[in-house]
């Protein structure tokens, strides 16, 4: 089938203003967030309904074309990129909130949906939605599932996985299944933990199309601290004497140096630009145990010689913080022409290591490598700065990258902590697993998709890479 | 036929020679804890020690694994994962697939498969530690687990409300549900024909005895030293699901039996033997891929 036949034929199915083939347009889909490698698809279609949806999927699936699902496009790691073309189906236009049911703390909303809304509806009713990408208010809620969200607010309430009851999956021969909870069942479900196994699937397994989530009470009292260190050594020694107090805050995160300076000169939050770095502290609960846990914490803030420590005074403070955490990313644009972010993880007692490694990996390249990450989860980003215009410095950039990763690896951890393997990590799973680790992942994905068509040349090794695949440039969400 | 290996080796060859079904396998032998970092507030142990045990060891610096099913003295680490076996703390804490980071186990082949990691965060490759999760051992022979910890609260405190009537705990919920208080234990319990609420607060001194003065509000609550988890939970084995808010007129329709039910979750535990479901066809297929030959047991 040729292109012109294709586009006849999902125009017949989802209406003629669903459907991009030009050149131009298709631009917008060449890649996600990780921009190293891009490939147009051979068309994105945009349903409206799973009816649709299936149609496609089984249009897909009688022509052997591969079937890219898509929310947003925030992802980081090339998770979908067409890499040999095919069918992007984007969930964008199928973002409603079907229902919200606040009695049993529950929420039905179709695949497209964006992660904010959820909580802004359900804020009335004093429940939000736990997990909190830093792209929440463009991300969408199946890609939150393809790729088992992270945000800062982790620590505590755990990750997308923790907070999905159940969803709609169109698998890649077309038919429709519900894994996990339903929308009318009990939260207990008999057999194997489907919906859980293909949480972080990637978009491998199929097309979400509808995903009931879990709400949350929300906590009835916050304490928001800024501690101002002057290394990160010692920030890190505070994180570490909080976990071992016994205190798990709802988030903790840290900001060195180099994104103090980005940040303060983006948004002048106040930020003194001479600390070397910046502990966020977030404790949430009941209004005792989170003005005793506080008072601990400054303790233990002082005694790692804190040069300061600062509580947000009330709920717009507190929301100003979070708002320079969250757009820190952006920052960097700044400071630097481009930039390259990894987000590998350590167990959280390494993190004065890796953070001691990250700094010689600055030296070693001549790069600058500001940090700002999930230092309570041993979650860590740091972000690479180069300038793709000057000679080599791509290839530094990327080498610096690696060095780091393997070093995670060496440290007992992980390359991805939240962002995912995507096109862009492939080459380090064999190095965190053995053949046969990978083996047993793909008799999970040959169940749901034996032809291997399903957002193919991702994850694992030996996959394809485009053919334009050239080390140029990051830009980053 | 029954294999207890004393190793995860001579496991492996059991399983690589077996050419008939195994119908159990005893992992006893295996029962070693391999790492506890209360720094990293994760531990890995093998599958064959008991929950109890290793509740003890990890209890010793502060930190548990917040489940607590029945007969903890009996249930093995692999168990507690195969059945995904839970207690009261599921309404605060989840269950084990919540708390399970890394996982290692045999194929039916005899191959050693690893999944996750030592982190908490992590999201490189498929979530097989899911899948192991409630498998009953149809997918494979889980050797070891990774598990995240939490600490051990300031202060726990367990409460019992004895209630007239069914319409009367209905109300009792709906107050505490509707109230600021957190609990991490919501039951409700009815024994030779009483009916109780069962609640628990766990957390900083503060917050317990807040919630306590919370709770003198809604009705006069005894101190709980039933465990009447262990007691009830060995004979009532069928396990009724249903929305929280369906909880009431559930029981309802069950006339005058015992039964132990999680208020929060909309978990019922009643006499019978448990319901077991058809089979979706791509479960057929995830039970074929990783057992070809049908040596594990069934799902």
């Amino acid at each position: 089938m040729n292109k012109e036949e294709l586009a006849n034929q999902l125009r017949s199915i989802c209406g003629a203003d669903a459907v991009i083939t030009d050149e131009q347009e298709l631009v917008v889909y060449e890649c996600d967030a990780y921009t190293l490698q891009k490939n147009h698809p051979t068309a994105v279609v945009l349903p409206q309904n799973t009816e649709e949806v299936v149609a496609v999927v089984r249009l897909c699936a009688e022509n052997d074309l591969p079937i890219i699902p898509r929310g947003a496009g925030t992802s980081l790691s090339g998770t979908v990129l067409a890499v040999e073309g095919g069918v992007m189906i984007a969930l964008t236009r199928m973002n409603r909130i079907l229902s919200l049911d606040t009695r049993n703390r529950r929420a039905l909303v179709e695949a497209g949906c964006v992660n904010s809304w959820i909580t802004q509806k359900a804020d009335n009713f004093g429940l939000f939605f736990a997990p909190d990408p830093s792209s929440q208010s463009a991300c969408t809620i199946g890609g939150n599932v393809a790729t088992n969200a992270g945000g800062p607010h982790t620590l505590k309430n755990g990750v997308t996985t923790n907070h999905i009851l159940g969803y709609e999956i169109v698998l890649p021969d077309g038919s429709i299944e519900w894994l996990g909870t339903t929308p009318e069942g009990g939260e207990e479900v008999d057999g194997f933990d489907l919906r859980g196994a293909t949480i972080g699937c990637e978009g491998m397994f199929g097309v979400i199309t509808r995903v009931l989530v879990r709400l949350t009470k929300k906590p009835t009292s916050f304490k928001t601290y800024l501690g101002v260190f002057d290394s990160v050594d010692a920030a890190s020694q505070t994180v570490s004497d909080i976990i071992a107090a016994g205190i798990i805050p709802a988030a903790l995160e840290m900001m060195d140096q180099l994104i103090i300076r980005a940040v303060e000169e983006a948004y002048h939050f106040g930020f003194p630009l001479d600390a070397g770095a910046i502990l966020i502290v977030e404790l949430d609960g009941l209004s005792g145990g989170v003005g005793d846990q506080g008072q601990i914490v400054e303790t233990i803030c002082k005694q790692n010689e804190a040069r300061e420590v600062r509580a947000a005074k009330d709920e717009e403070e507190r929301a100003a913080i979070w708002k320079c955490r969250k757009r820190a990313f952006g920052a960097v644009g700044r400071i630097s022409p481009n930039y390259l972010t990894q987000d590998g993880v350590v167990p959280r007692s390494k993190v004065p290591e890796i953070m001691r490694f990250i700094k010689a990996t600055s030296v070693k390249y001549n790069l600058r490598i500001p940090n700002v990450f999930h230092a309570g989860d041993g979650n860590i980003h740091p972000l690479i700065l180069f300038d793709e215009r000057k000679d080599g410095e791509v290839k530094q950039a990327l080498r610096a990258g690696e060095d780091i990763l393997n070093k995670c690896i060496e440290m007992g951890g992980s390359v991805s902590g939240e962002h995912g393997i995507g096109a862009e990590k492939i080459d380090f799973m064999e190095r965190q697993f053995s053949k046969d680790d990978l083996g047993a992942m793909q008799f999970l994905r040959i169940a749901f998709d034996p032809g291997k068509r399903c957002n193919p040349h991702k994850m694992f090794p030996g996959s394809k890479r485009c053919s334009d695949f050239a080390p140029r440039k990051q830009a980053a969400a | 036929m029954i294999i207890s290996p004393s190793t995860k080796e001579e496991l492996g060859s059991l399983l690589r020679e077996a050419k008939e079904p195994i119908d159990k396998i005893d992992l006893s032998g295996l029962n070693q804890l391999i790492d506890h970092t209360p720094d990293d507030m994760t531990a890995t142990v093998e599958a064959g020690m008991k929950l109890s045990q290793f509740q003890d060891i990890i209890r010793e610096k502060g930190q548990w694994l917040p489940v607590d099913p029945p007969n903890p003295e009996t249930l093995s680490i692999g168990k507690l994962i195969s059945t995904n076996a839970s207690g009261p703390s599921r309404y605060r804490f989840g269950t084990i697939r919540d708390w399970l980071i890394g996982v290692r186990f045999l194929l039916a082949d005899g191959r050693s498969i690893f999944n996750g990691g030592r982190v908490v965060k992590n999201v490189a490759g498929f979530d097989l530690c899911k899948l192991m999760v409630g498998s009953k051992g149809a997918l494979g022979v889980i050797t070891e687990a990774i598990f995240k910890l939490t600490p051990i609260a300031e202060e726990t405190a367990s409460l019992r409300l004895p209630c007239k009537s069914l319409e009367e705990a209905s109300a009792n919920i709906d107050s505490i549900w509707n109230s600021p208080m957190q609990p991490s234990v919501l039951d409700l319990i009815r024994e030779k024909g009483k009916i109780y609420l069962a609640l628990s607060f766990n957390g900083a001194k503060a917050d317990v005895e807040s919630q306590l003065q919370c709770a003198e509000s809604i009705g006069s609550f005894a101190p709980d030293e039933s465990s009447y988890e262990n007691r009830l939970r060995k004979r009532l084995r069928k396990t009724i699901s249903v929305l929280p808010d369906q909880l009431i007129p559930t029981l309802s329709k069950l006339k005058d039996v015992d039964f132990v039910s999680r208020a929060g979750n909309g978990i019922i535990y009643v006499e019978g033997e448990p319901l077991l479901h058809a089979r979706s066809e791509i479960e057929k297929r995830v039970k074929s891929q990783f057992d070809p030959k049908g040596i594990l047991p069934p799902l």
